[in-house]
């Protein structure tokens, strides 16, 4: 299940075996709705973070905008 | 027949490039000394240069500007013709040189344009000899290395037009273009080509980011500050997109690919040591398995599994060096930073600590990488829970894309149903797309288009794509149940789960 032309997709391409469908098997869990439930609420504080984090990765410091270039 | 005398024909050796290179005020010694003169050496020995045509007074519009803007009002007598050094990977002689370059032997003319590794320009300078310089790429090596900043160029050679894909290098002279406008002046010639803007020649590119304000005076040019050369962006139509590395926790190898992927060149600042250097971006090394297990980002910090942890060089245009120079990536030896390390002629190796990147934008990509990085950080977490050993299955390849080549590449496409094809063939979009393909243990499973001329807090969404059933029958039975719904809205913003259960 790969497209031609794209660079990552060789990696996937060279271990890739079809099955009766014709779809490479994945690494799937079997979803249980109690389960999934308990286990997505665990990780809203850690993704609550990590957007924070990636919200402070937009600011551009003064300090590096008059950095100069010299070497 | 007579060899005229407009040209010279020499085998290719290190001593025969030094004095080719040399000129009246800057000797062959003087040249073999020069860092940039031994890495090209090493580079056309390394891409199987075999013979070298000098064409001996060439007038290089580049030189012929500074020359024009500083050396011309020098007391000295400067000279404003140059030399330019062609490099064939083939056997020549005199007789088919002269045949081929006269059109005489067009079927003898094939192989030779076939083996055109490109030009050195020989700038008649003391120092600095290395002028605007256009060469072939080392191949892919099993498709490992990508070089999509560089674009087709034609050389007329007397009576032979040859060609080559490249992007221009040259070394600063440090009078009218340090480090930072040779970086711009590279960068320039590649956006001209994808956005139609223009690619002004050094002394213009010092020139305009002198505007912003230079402390001292602009030239004899020794660097230029970050703000500056956000200004010469603007000066050529395009918007600066500045990230900031000090002290930040973006992943640097995957936010280069995602802007080298579509061609577009990325602006690295880096330190060496206390100071501070720029060079231009122009591929990078895609292995097939993780190369970085420890993640990205120094501290194993990590908001997603990115397809950077495959990435294990960056390839440059750094004037300190070369053209397509290696930078190593090293996550682990210094814990505050990413070190890049690059090859020094004497053997050794530098290392530089990146602190910001600039690419020069198409005013209309307005979604930034990390608003598109939120979103999928938000996907993520859904993804997880239905991916057995996330950590080290799940790759994200977030990289933009023009509507035009995402098409070409889906026309080609037989991983999707033709009623598939049709669907994203036959739909408008925008110009430009920010995607994202999620690969579960390697195999293409979802594909997300965001609109990159949209708003990035506002869910740019535009496309998703299914490419694997059971994957997203597995989404559905986690998207869809009334008992999660609640948390799903709070993890993915009720608009973005919302626009994934339409996809179903």
């Amino acid at each position: 299940m790969t497209d031609p032309g794209r660079p990552g997709d060789e990696a996937g391409a060279k271990e890739a075996v079809p099955d009766e469908l014709g779809e490479v098997a994945l690494p799937l869990r079997e979803v249980d709705p109690k389960k999934v439930a308990a286990d997505l609420s665990k990780q809203i504080k850690a993704l609550k973070e990590s957007l924070q984090k990636i919200e402070e990765t937009k600011t551009v410091r003064r300090e590096t905008l008059d950095s100069e270039v010299s070497l | 027949m007579n060899a005229p005398t407009s040209y010279q024909l020499l085998e290719f050796s290190s001593a025969n490039l030094f004095g080719a290179l040399s000129n009246n005020r800057c000797d062959r010694n003087e040249v073999a000394a020069n860092p940039r003169a031994q890495y090209l050496v090493r580079y056309l020995h390394d891409v199987s240069a075999k013979w070298i045509v000098v064409e001996k007074n060439y007038t290089d519009g580049d030189y012929l500007d500074d020359f024009a803007s500083y050396y011309a009002r020098c007391f000295a007598s400067y000279k404003s013709r140059c030399k330019r050094l062609h490099f064939f990977a083939c056997d020549l002689d005199e007789k088919s040189f002269q045949a081929f370059a006269s059109g005489q032997e067009p079927e003898h003319a094939i192989g030779i344009r076939d083996a055109y590794l490109g030009f050195v320009v020989a700038r008649p300078l003391p120092v600095a000899v290395v002028g605007r310089t256009l060469l072939r790429t080392y191949d892919h090596d099993s498709h490992r290395r990508y070089y999509p900043v560089v674009r087709p160029y034609l050389a007329h050679l007397f009576g032979a037009t040859l060609s080559v894909k490249s992007l221009p290098f040259q070394e600063q002279d440090t009078v009218l273009a340090a480090c930072a406008t040779v970086a711009l002046w590279s960068a320039f010639h590649k956006t001209a080509e994808l956005f139609g803007t223009t690619a002004p020649r050094p002394a213009a590119i010092t020139s305009a980011a002198n505007q912003a304000g230079h402390r001292g005076r602009a030239i004899p040019s020794h660097g230029l500050r970050m703000e500056e050369m956000c200004h010469a962006v603007r000066s050529v139509g395009l918007e600066p997109e500045l990230v900031d590395w000090v002290g930040t926790r973006l992943p640097l190898i995957s936010l280069a690919y995602a802007y080298l992927s579509a061609g577009l060149p990325v602006i690295l600042g880096v330190r060496i040591g206390s100071d501070l250097h720029a060079l231009t971006l122009t591929g990078y090394s895609l292995r097939d398995k993780v190369v970085h297990p420890k993640g990205e980002l120094p501290q194993a910090y990590q908001y997603l599994p990115l397809i950077g942890l495959r990435i294990d060089e960056l390839y440059g245009h750094d004037d300190q060096v070369g053209p397509f120079s290696r930078l190593q990536i090293d996550t682990t030896s210094n814990p505050a930073s990413v070190v890049l390390k690059s090859d020094s002629p004497d053997g050794s190796q530098r290392e530089m600590l990146p602190t910001a990147a600039l690419i020069p934008v198409y005013n209309k990509i307005r979604v930034t990488f990390q608003d598109v990085i939120g979103w999928l950080r938000r996907l993520h977490v859904v993804v997880e829970v239905t991916v057995s050993d996330p950590s080290k299955t799940i790759e994200w390849d977030l990289h933009l894309i023009t509507t035009t080549s995402y098409k070409e590449e889906i026309a080609g496409a037989t991983t999707l149903t033709i009623a598939q094809r049709e669907r994203l063939l036959f739909k408008q979009q925008p110009r430009f797309l920010w995607r994202a393909i999620l690969r579960i243990a390697g195999t293409k499973s979802l594909e997300l288009l965001a609109d990159a001329t949209g708003l990035g807090r506002s869910l740019p969404l535009v496309d998703v794509v299914w490419y694997h059933q059971k994957f997203k029958a597995s989404m559905k039975a986690v998207l869809t149940p009334a008992p999660t719904q609640g948390t799903l809205s709070d993890i993915l913003t009720p608009r973005f789960l919302d626009r994934l259960k339409k996809s179903f």
